[in-house]
């Protein structure tokens, strides 16, 4: 906690003076700082993904020498890292045998998930009036029914107004989520701006 | 020189005055002058009768009581001191003067003869005048003469009760009742003694004036060689040795029998006297306080008969000690060592105390026993009678073995106190308090303590249980009383804090067996609607129908027709595997179609599988194109950052991108990225995205470099192929204006539109009759759920309505 009371005024000031500047290059012209510490930023967040990856590591390999045993999930991963990792840096990622580990592994392991969840949700829309009884989970329902009716034709019948109706509430939808996503997104810039926010523990 | 002791003895004086006065030897007739020694009848001259005390208590009792031998010296100072003022002035007639004084004059008068040689000294110079009867004995005798005084005062004579001592019998050998001086003070007539000393003489004199002491000192100095005499009268027997030389103070302490404890009985029993006699004591002590008497009777008289028989140090044994503290500085006293003779009283004194009993043993105070005051055969201490009551009781000195008396308290009422609540409540709990409890109560009641500081008290609470208590109590032991409920409160505490420490493993959910059977029941048949028209390769079901014209895939196909050969088309890859058999059937037409016009494709990707997912893609999907198949497109790969990098590569993408060739050079001097020096450059940007926010990015970071700011008409397209989850979130960049997105394919139905759009058949088409299966199983699943629950819902409300 002493640590984190001492770093955390010095990042919370990095953070102000880095987005102050950033923002004057779009005012004046400093485009070539810009790239330039957009370039650490790439850098920085590559390190990021390394550590990570590190870090998952050893939580795994925690938990291989936990006291509750020795826990499959973990050594499946560790053992999958190693190999992955291993072999990706030894030939790269076009090579065949690190893209047949990426086409016949990880590509079927993500698709098998998610298509998992497609039963997931048509159980989860039968049971909807089960756990929740009111007017809006039957707008929901209702309103689930039309999409799914007009995004494919039902029996080689093509519903086109269906699919319009859907389109024209689900963009009206969209655009005030995306309206809010803009305005909490310059909020939240500002307010880092300005120190009102300090998310790096300050 | 003879001391005048009023000889008033028909009262009845105790017995010890009685032995003192019937002391008669010869030092107590050389001190008197004319008392035969052996005379032990009746008490001391000098300490009046019973009879004479009360006559005179009774004149005295307006001086408080005042006894009558100092009655008489106050009384004989004031004659002095009215000779003094007025020597003209006659002392006190000889009716007026105590008898004793008057014998002390007698005596003094008789002495003066003897004085007068030594010179003229001042009246009431009695220093003056022992130092007078040193020089003649030192001219005269030898030095063994200052002993002999000490020694003539021990006598041979033992004090018994009722009997002076032989120096005191001495000086009443005038008169009938011992020496004249001490008859004197006890009121008696003074008889005539040859050997006084003045200061005696002061003391005892109430005859007249030419009697009075002071007036015979005055008149008749003191002679040398009688000086000495009443010093040695004081010494009582003249025969003592020298060894025996300070044997008075022995003899007062008594005889060889006497122990050490009750050795100076004397002074007890000075005050030992019987109730109506036991005054005489006191009125002397009286008289001594009141009256400025010699220290040496002050000390006589003023020593309380609270003497503590333990009384240490003279015992009978030590003589030669006691002649040691006695030391040779007393001053010459007339006589021959054998011719010092104790005064009578002195003499009965040690003869009373041959009966008393004196415990054995160690004397209190270890204090070396002059040997003046033991005395093998002669006795000073008075008889028991004579002894007060509280000296005569033989007190053992032993240790106090039996334990101190218990104090009793039954009568005393104690109420208990209230104790306040706050003092309640840090009331140890019974569980705590039980060891000790138990212990008090298996102690039988009322016993003793018989150690330690509370020895001889009751019901004290054992010590021994908690002291030699080792180890953890097998009660815990609490300083204050906690309910049950704080109780709980503690340990649902203590296990939050350590379940908080406790890695618990992940619970594993348990479902219901009907709602699994309803799961697995869901999942066969939708997997069996979507499987079976796919593996039986039906395509009976129609795709979209391009007469209802979604304008934001036509938009793709009218751009993708508008590119020219060659041209370098970026392609980001930007979607998760998981989600890549829709976003390949949805993005394989339109990336066949851009092949099939020419188009260059270079992959990008800001995801860590992008790469990866471009490689299968093209590999899977549009291996039929020789392009690709020889790998002639470029796969810039991976860019970290997200957001920042696709800024980054959007602001100079041969930055963010450096292509160093194994042979040296630059990627991007190659084919087909020569020229492009920024983004705009390319042909076309093309996005495969399942992610809202992906797409986003790509539009708002991407999309402004796109615009020639030369010519902002010209733009570089923007195309997008999301997934049908993004679609309604992109759609809203396409109906801008200016549009961001040029054209738009969402989802897998976007895909199958667009391959009935281009007539260029493909995965859309391949997964259409399953997709359409599986979305009729899906909502016919849905619709009946619902209504099942309505139902039940319906039901079990109207039962309950019922009920």
């Amino acid at each position: 906690m002493n640590r984190l009371k001492f770093k955390a005024p010095i990042a919370t000031v990095i953070a102000i003076l880095a987005g102050w500047g950033i923002l004057f290059t779009y005012i004046l012209p400093l485009d070539n700082l810009r790239n330039t510490v957009l370039s650490w930023v790439v850098i920085a967040a590559a390190a990021a993904l390394l550590v990570g990856v590190i870090n998952l590591l050893s939580v795994h390999l925690g938990k291989l020498r936990g006291e509750t045993g020795v826990s499959l999930y973990s050594f499946s991963l560790i053992f999958a890292l190693i190999i992955t990792f291993t072999v990706t840096l030894l030939q790269g990622p076009e090579k065949e045998f690190p893209q047949w580990l990426f086409t016949y592994v990880q590509i079927p392991i993500e698709s098998s998930l998610m298509a998992v969840m497609a039963v997931t949700l048509t159980y989860a829309g039968a049971r909807l009036l089960t756990r929740r009884t009111n007017a809006f989970s039957v707008i929901f329902g209702i309103a689930l029914l039309l999409a799914l009716l007009g995004a494919a034709p039902i029996l080689s019948t093509e519903i086109t107004f269906l699919r319009e109706i859907t389109q024209v509430l689900s963009g009206a939808g969209a655009r005030g989520i995306l309206l809010g996503i803009g305005l909490g997104t310059v909020a939240t810039g500002l307010r880092i701006l300005l120190g009102s926010d300090r998310p790096y523990g300050g | 020189m003879s001391f005048d002791i009023p000889s008033d003895s028909e009262e009845d004086d105790p017995d010890w005055l009685e032995g003192l006065q019937s002391g008669g030897d010869d030092a107590d007739a050389d001190f008197s002058g004319s008392s035969p020694p052996g005379e032990e009848e009746g008490a001391p001259d000098w300490l009046p009768d019973s009879s004479s005390e009360d006559s005179r208590s009774t004149s005295q009792s307006e001086e408080g009581e005042v006894p009558d031998w100092l009655a008489g010296i106050r009384e004989a100072e004031e004659s002095l001191q009215q000779s003094i003022v007025d020597p003209s002035s006659k002392l006190p007639a000889e009716g007026d003067s105590p008898d004793w004084l008057k014998s002390i004059r007698d005596q003094q008068v008789e002495e003066t003869g003897s004085m007068d040689q030594a010179g003229d000294v001042p009246s009431g110079d009695f220093i003056g005048r022992i130092q007078q009867l040193q020089a003649q004995e030192s001219a005269g005798g030898g030095a063994d003469e200052t002993q002999e005084w000490a020694s003539g005062v021990g006598g041979e004579e033992s004090p018994i009760a009722g009997e002076t001592p032989s120096w005191a019998a001495g000086e009443q050998a005038e008169g009938a009742d011992g020496p004249d001086w001490m008859s004197g003070l006890g009121g008696e007539e003074p008889e005539p003694q040859a050997e006084a000393p003045d200061w005696l003489a002061m003391l005892g004199s109430q005859q007249s004036p030419e009697e009075h002491p002071t007036a015979q000192i005055s008149q008749s100095p003191v002679e040398s060689g009688e000086a000495r005499d009443w010093i040695g009268d004081i010494g009582g027997d003249e025969t003592e040795p020298q060894g025996e030389a300070l044997d008075w103070p022995g003899d007062i302490g008594g005889e060889d029998t006497v122990p050490q404890g009750d050795a100076l009985d004397w002074p007890g029993e000075l005050g030992d006297q019987p109730p109506g006699e036991d005054t005489s004591a006191e009125m002397a002590k009286s008289r001594v306080e009141g009256d400025e008497a010699p220290d040496w009777l002050s000390e006589m008289v003023g020593e309380e008969p609270a003497i503590s028989p333990a009384f240490p140090a003279f015992t009978a044994g030590d003589q030669e000690g006691a002649a040691a503290v006695v030391g040779p500085d007393l001053p010459d006293l007339p006589g021959e060592p054998d011719e010092v003779k104790m005064p009578s009283w002195l003499d009965s004194l040690q003869e009373s105390s041959q009966d008393v009993e004196v415990p054995d043993g160690t004397s209190v105070f270890d204090v070396p026993v002059p040997a003046a005051f033991t005395d093998e055969g002669e006795s000073f201490l008075l008889e028991p009678t004579d002894l007060p009551d509280w000296l005569s009781e033989d007190v053992p000195l032993e240790v106090i073995e039996e334990p101190p008396a218990r104090v009793e308290t039954g009568d005393i009422d104690i109420a208990p106190a209230e104790l306040p609540s706050w003092l309640q409540a840090m009331r140890p709990v019974e569980a705590v308090s039980l060891p000790v409890e138990a212990a008090v109560e298996a102690r039988p009641p009322g016993l003793e303590e018989s150690i330690g500081p509370l020895a001889g008290l009751s019901n004290v609470l054992p010590a021994e249980p908690d002291i030699v208590h080792f180890g953890t109590p097998s009660v815990p032991i609490t300083g204050i009383n906690i309910t049950e409920t704080q109780q709980n409160y503690a340990r649902l505490l203590e296990s939050l804090v350590i379940g908080e420490e406790e890695v618990h493993p992940p619970r594993k959910r348990v479902v219901a067996l009907p709602q699994q059977i309803l799961r697995w029941a869901i999942a066969g048949i939708l997997y069996a609607a979507v499987f079976f028209p796919i593996l039986l390769g039906g395509q009976s079901v129609p795709l979209p129908s391009t007469d209802n014209v979604i304008a934001e895939i036509q938009d793709v196909a009218v751009i993708i027709d508008g590119l020219p050969e060659n041209a370098p088309v970026l392609i980001a890859f930007e979607y998760q595997p998981g989600l890549s058999g829709e976003m390949e059937a949805a993005a394989a037409a339109v990336v066949d179609h851009l092949l099939n016009q020419g188009a260059h494709p270079v992959v990008i990707s800001t995801h860590p599988t992008g790469p990866g997912l471009a490689e299968n893609f093209l590999q899977s999907t549009q291996s039929h194109h020789l392009f690709i198949s020889d790998r002639h497109y470029v796969n810039l790969g991976y860019i970290s950052g997200g957001t920042a990098a696709l800024l980054h590569f959007a602001a100079d993408p041969r930055a963010a991108v450096p292509l160093p060739l194994e042979e040296g050079g630059s990627g991007w001097d190659k084919s087909p990225l020569t020229g492009i020096n920024e983004i705009r450059d390319f042909t076309m940007v093309l996005v495969i995205s399942d992610d809202p926010d992906a797409a986003r990015g790509w539009i708002e970071q991407v999309g402004p470099f796109l615009v020639d700011p030369s010519n902002p008409q010209s733009r570089t397209p923007l195309i997008m192929v999301v997934s049908a989850q993004a679609g309604p979130l992109i759609y809203p960049y396409y109906l801008s204006s200016p549009k961001q997105v040029d054209g738009l394919v969402s989802g897998l139905s976007g895909g199958a539109y667009y391959e009935n759009t281009t007539n260029r058949p493909g995965l859309a088409r391949l997964y259409w009759n399953g997709f359409s299966a599986g979305l009729i199983v899906s909502i016919i699943i849905i619709i009946f759920g619902g209504l099942f629950n309505l139902a039940r819902l319906f039901l079990t409300s109207r039962r309950a309505s019922r009920q």
